[in-house]
């Protein structure tokens, strides 16, 4: 946006500075003589119609870039935004939970990665809404170490969760976390 | 047709081809494994009946199951049958998540009501194929976009 803005601007003050343009003096003898009657010199004809053109040009540029910066900047939905959350929640708990027998380990690792890919997904999604941009980067929330049962618990949950999500949503929004919903489905399942 | 009737004619045939399949490993399987394949063939008959319901209830004829499943074969072993249960599981998880695209994408009622019960049939798809793949797979016993 900000590159749009200095475009319009350096095209802009190239308009002002074609429109400040005082008619060139008289050709100099080597070039054929104007017209006598217009009283205006080919050079200024040209610097004329220079003008004109890239003020056009600057019109529909400023009309673009009007046209970009003036709605307000649309939020990404609440549904995503919690969706990112839960799986930012959900990752550091795993990170959390270092104990449990090799194939609860298995599904852990397994599952943390899935939840990595959606987090990432979700993130993107995210990406594409014109959001304020934050003052720091936000803090990895603390997670807690858990059961295995409380594992399955959780992502039963998370489960639930997306769908309901997926529910207020449209569109691919809704498809990634219908999606995601049934991963975390699969994550409850096997850590049964 | 439109974009969701086909979306869901497409769910209930891969229903149907899934039903064809299980009948086609069963037999090749003992033990867990069997007993996996039998749930899981119960799980989409009923499945393809109820689906075979809404679109009678909507005012639509359900597709009728194929003669054959050409692509199915050949089934030879415990093993091929084994892949064969997880490639039948993501397929119709990828025909209900299309399905559910459909709904998410369009006005109506209808696909309002269908996102419900495509989100429980997508994610039973999911879970299943999981299972077959902890037995397939197990270094990659999940998928983190099911239907994806």
């Amino acid at each position: 946006m900000q590159l749009c803005d200095e475009e319009a601007y350096r095209l802009c003050q190239t308009c002002i500075a074609m429109s400040d343009v005082t008619p060139p003096s008289s050709p100099p003898a080597t070039e054929p003589p104007e017209p006598a009657k217009s009283g205006i010199t080919r050079r200024w004809f040209l610097a004329g119609s220079g003008a004109v053109v890239l003020g056009g040009g600057a019109g529909v540029v400023a009309g673009i870039v009007h046209d970009d910066v003036a709605p307000k900047p649309t939020p990404p939905p609440a549904a995503l935004v919690a969706a990112v959350e839960a799986e930012r929640r959900l990752i550091a708990d795993l990170d959390a939970t270092t104990g449990g027998t090799p194939a609860v380990r298995r599904v852990i690792v397994a599952s943390r990665a899935d939840h990595a890919a959606h987090l990432a997904a979700l993130q993107a999604l995210v990406a594409g809404y014109d959001t304020p941009q934050p003052t720091s980067t936000p803090s990895t929330p603390r997670g807690t170490p858990r059961t295995a049962s409380e594992l399955r618990a959780a992502e039963r949950a998370a489960s639930s969760a997306a769908a309901r999500r997926a529910a207020v949503l449209d569109g691919a929004h809704a498809v990634v976390l219908a999606s995601i919903a049934a991963c975390e489905a699969t994550h409850a399942e096997l850590l049964q | 047709m439109s974009a969701l009737t086909a979306a869901w004619q497409a769910a209930l045939a891969a229903e149907h081809q899934a039903v064809f399949g299980y009948a086609l490993l069963g037999p090749h399987l003992t033990g867990a494994d069997q007993q996996l394949a039998v749930a899981s063939s119960d799980a989409h008959e009923s499945l393809r009946d109820r689906t075979e319901a809404s679109l009678d209830a909507a005012g639509l004829t359900p597709v009728a199951p194929r003669v054959d499943y050409p692509s199915l074969y050949p089934v030879t072993s415990a093993r091929s049958a084994r892949a064969l249960a997880l490639r039948l599981e993501d397929e119709c998880a990828s025909a209900w998540r299309f399905l559910y695209a459909q709904a998410a994408s369009g006005p109506g009622a209808r696909a309002a009501a269908l996102r419900t019960s495509t989100q429980s049939a997508l994610t039973a798809s999911a879970v299943r194929a999981s299972r077959w793949r902890v037995i397939v797979d197990p270094a990659r016993p999940t998928t983190p976009f099911p239907g994806i």
